[in-house]
């Protein structure tokens, strides 16, 4: 058999078949010498000490070190051009300690180890002439060369400790210290995150709604009949809001202080069974006019509930000050817009049969059923 | 200018290991070499392109052509490596187009084959129907996107894909791609003998890389089929073909420690402790022949330290082979299930569903076994040793 002369075409094939190949990712996992790098930033009364950490395999990348071309970088080698890496150090890192732009130039080139790889370490150091208040830096070594490269950030200052991670699209990084530093930032997450979460979490909503659908009607005769005047509706629904508020927003912070303590298998079924008892009770009243009662009992029992929430956000590190009081201002915000949202609709409607059928006794029964079925979910641990 | 705060979400979720990175940071002493001659890195024997070096960067930066050019460089020497910085090197190289919504076709195949690489499936699929749209005559695309098919499990799109293909491209490569998804679906039978006539009528005629693969696949086809001695045939004729594929060594220390040669597997991978992937099986090998070895305690800790490095990242490649480390180094079934159904989510080769039956199986979790059941059902995935690992548990019960 002979073997068929090669033709431009299969020559073609050829060249076209090894490009093809080395574009197949295989699906191993990559070596995770991944290219990261190291800063800390350590300020005290007297001065800020700074260290930055760069593998000495991403400083070839940027200015080829290896000056015999022998594959390997040296001790030698490296210092021929310490000139030049702290400029592009000096450069590509700035630090600002309370809105002041720090000078960052290197002190010292040392060598490290992180697991098994070298790095280059420069060290700086700089008077302070007050507390630090903010820190502040901006990032851009090795990205350039390696859009994958990720610097690790450890941030000191107060006794306090922040870390973080800085990336090509997220190069720069601000944090606080001291007692009582404003976080503006950290404050406007944690309002969002309360407002969140008493939006998507259904049972302290349909527990509110169902204490606040018998508001405009009176319990008249065995049946509900709606009030005549604004006045005593807003009242009511003033006390059983404010009940629920004060209660929830006692145990949040006892919880959140980690001062009291109640297990989550505890805290999930009796919330579903509050949902239960507040729409049960428009069908077949047993507490009626002692709704606040009942809205400040199971609040405390809520309150859990949203330190638990509140929990899962990893407060490490960080005072909790700050987070307690912006998440449960986002609670009382969502919950307003709620009842803001539904008062008015409910005083309006409060004649119609939509609102007395629909919405009293047949909103009511939903409720009943949805609720039981998180109940009974919450007691066999589903 | 806003400047994201440390309570970003980020943040919080690399928390605790960024702690652990840095701790490792701070126990570490900065030192002064102390002689000029110490060396304090070996560089890659592969030789990359080095523009900001070579004083190219900004012709590459203005040029897609050549900016694609030295992406395509990088990639290559990252499949050869498995060295992940390979991959920065390839985005960095395409910055200036990497977050254009439609980059130029040969940038964005390229962007495909970096996000497949970082397990973005979904963006990298979008890019190659973006691809494929645009040139439907791009063999390139076609092929990428069958195995990237082939890798989640979706059968019919992964055959589709394989037959554009064909059309475009010499035999061996469209075989080769054929069998690919055949093999792990239903025709592992067929797919080894047309991939078999292929290579035999190819004589040479092929490039060393499609080759290489051709063999690889027939190993691993040979390896499922239970004729350990024809895989070992396949795989040491690619080995001899002294073309370096990170791939393969793995493929082929997988092989080994089936068959539990672990010392073969040592000699195999002793040097490679730069690919987590291949430093893995060299654990696992040294873990069956002396749990207690100084070596392994020494490779033990750089494979914590990476995963831990890649979880701080935020990094999700990593499951299937953090799965095996927990489950076979560390002995820690419970955990190693959660990494391999985590794993599970995101692919569906035949490594993926060995790991999840062996930790199924060893947390005593049948519902994941009979998971695993189902999907050798569904699938007509054949494989001897999941098919004896599940008699075995079958019999246990």
């Amino acid at each position: 058999m002979t073997v068929p002369a090669p033709s431009r075409c299969r020559f073609r094939w050829a060249l076209i078949a090894a490009c093809l190949l080395a574009l197949i990712s295989p699906t191993a996992a990559r070596a995770h010498q991944a290219s990261d790098g190291y800063v800390s930033l350590v300020a005290t009364n007297q001065e800020l000490t700074a260290r930055v950490d760069l593998a000495v395999r991403d400083l070839d990348a940027v200015f080829g070190l290896d000056d015999n071309v022998d594959g390997s970088v040296t001790w030698g080698e490296l210092t021929a051009h310490q000139a030049e890496i702290a400029q592009y150090v000096r450069t590509n890192v700035t630090v600002k300690v309370n809105d002041r732009l720090i000078d960052l130039t290197p002190l010292e080139l040392l060598v490290d180890e992180h697991g098994d790889a070298s790095f280059a370490v420069w060290r700086f150091k700089q008077p302070l002439t007050e507390k630090v208040r903010t820190m502040e830096i901006r990032y851009r070594c090795v990205f350039e060369v390696d859009a994958l490269h990720r610097a690790f950030l450890k941030l000191e200052g107060e006794g306090e400790v922040r870390t973080g991670m800085l990336s090509p699209s997220e190069d720069s990084c601000r944090a606080s210290f001291g007692a009582g530093a404003p976080r503006p930032h950290g404050l406007h997450t944690f309002i969002r995150e309360g407002i969140w979460h008493i939006w998507t979490g259904y049972d302290h909503v349909l527990f509110l709604l169902a204490l606040l659908l018998p508001a405009v009607v009176a319990r008249v005769e065995g049946e509900w009949r709606a009030v005549n005047r604004l006045r005593p509706a807003l009242w009511s629904v003033l006390k059983t809001v404010t009940a629920f508020t004060a209660a929830h927003s006692l145990t949040l912070s006892l919880a959140a202080l980690g001062w009291v303590r109640m297990s989550p298998r505890i805290v999930e079924p009796v919330i579903a069974a509050s949902v239960v008892l507040a729409a049960i009770n428009n069908l077949r009243p047993f507490f009626l006019e002692k709704g606040w009662m009942v809205a400040f009992v199971f609040g405390l029992i809520h309150g859990f509930g949203f330190a638990g929430a509140l929990q899962e956000m990893d407060l490490a590190g960080g005072s909790l000050a700050w987070p307690l009081l912006g998440f449960n201002l986002g609670v009382e915000c969502g919950q307003a817009v709620i009842v803001l949202a539904f008062v008015p609709c409910a005083f309006l409607l409060r004649r119609s049969r939509f609102y007395q059928i629909g919405a009293l006794r047949f909103g009511s029964i939903g409720i009943t059923l949805v609720a039981t079925r998180w109940l009974a979910l919450r007691l066999l641990g589903g | 200018m806003i400047l994201p705060s440390f309570n970003t979400r980020l943040a919080f979720r690399a928390w605790p290991l960024l702690l652990l990175v840095l701790s490792a940071s701070a126990a570490a002493a900065p030192r002064v070499p102390q002689r000029p001659d110490e060396v304090l890195a070996k560089l890659p024997s592969s030789v990359g392109v080095r523009p900001w070096t070579e004083g190219r960067a900004a012709t590459l930066l203005e040029d897609p052509r050549a900016a694609a050019a030295a992406a395509r460089v990088w990639i290559e020497q990252g499949r050869a490596e498995l060295d992940p910085r390979d991959l920065g090197r390839a985005q960095a190289v395409l910055g200036r187009w990497w977050n254009l919504a439609s980059p130029p076709a040969e940038i964005r195949l390229l962007r495909a084959s970096i996000r497949q690489s970082l397990h973005d499936f979904s963006g990298a699929l979008a890019d190659l129907d973006a691809v494929t749209g645009e040139e439907p005559g791009n063999a390139q695309a076609w092929l990428t996107k069958s195995t990237l098919h082939t890798l989640r499990g979706e059968w019919p799109a992964a055959r589709e894909a394989a037959l554009r293909l064909a059309p475009l491209t010499g035999r061996l490569t469209s075989a080769a791609a054929a069998a690919a998804v055949a093999s792990v679906n239903g025709q592992l039978e067929e797919a080894r003998e047309l991939l078999q006539a292929a290579m035999r009528d190819d004589r040479g005629a092929s490039a060393d890389s499609i080759r290489l693969w051709s063999l690889t696949l027939l190993g691993e086809m040979a390896e499922r089929l239970g004729r350990d001695s024809e895989a070992e045939r396949w795989f040491r004729s690619a080995l001899s073909m002294r073309h370096r594929d990170a791939y393969l060594l793995g493929a082929y220390g997988d092989f080994l420690l089936s068959a539990g040669r672990a010392s073969d597997v040592v000699s195999l991978l002793r040097d490679e402790t730069r690919a987590d992937g291949l430093l893995l099986r060299l654990a696992l090998a040294e873990t069956i022949i002396d749990p207690r070895s100084a070596e392994l305690a020494r490779h033990r800790e750089l494979l914590q330290e990476r995963f831990a490095s890649a979880r701080a990242r935020g990094d999700r490649i990593h499951q299937r082979e953090e799965s095996r480390f927990h489950l076979h180094a560390l002995r820690q079934p419970v955990e190693a299930l959660r990494f391999a159904q985590e794993n599970w989510n995101a692919q569906k080769e035949p490594a993926d569903v060995k790991i999840l039956l062996e930790a199924g199986m060893a947390a005593g979790h049948s519902s994941t076994v009979n998971q695993v059941r189902q999907w050798l059902r569904d699938s007509g995935l054949q494989d001897v040793r999941v098919e004896r690992m599940l008699s075995s548990f079958a019999a246990m019960k």
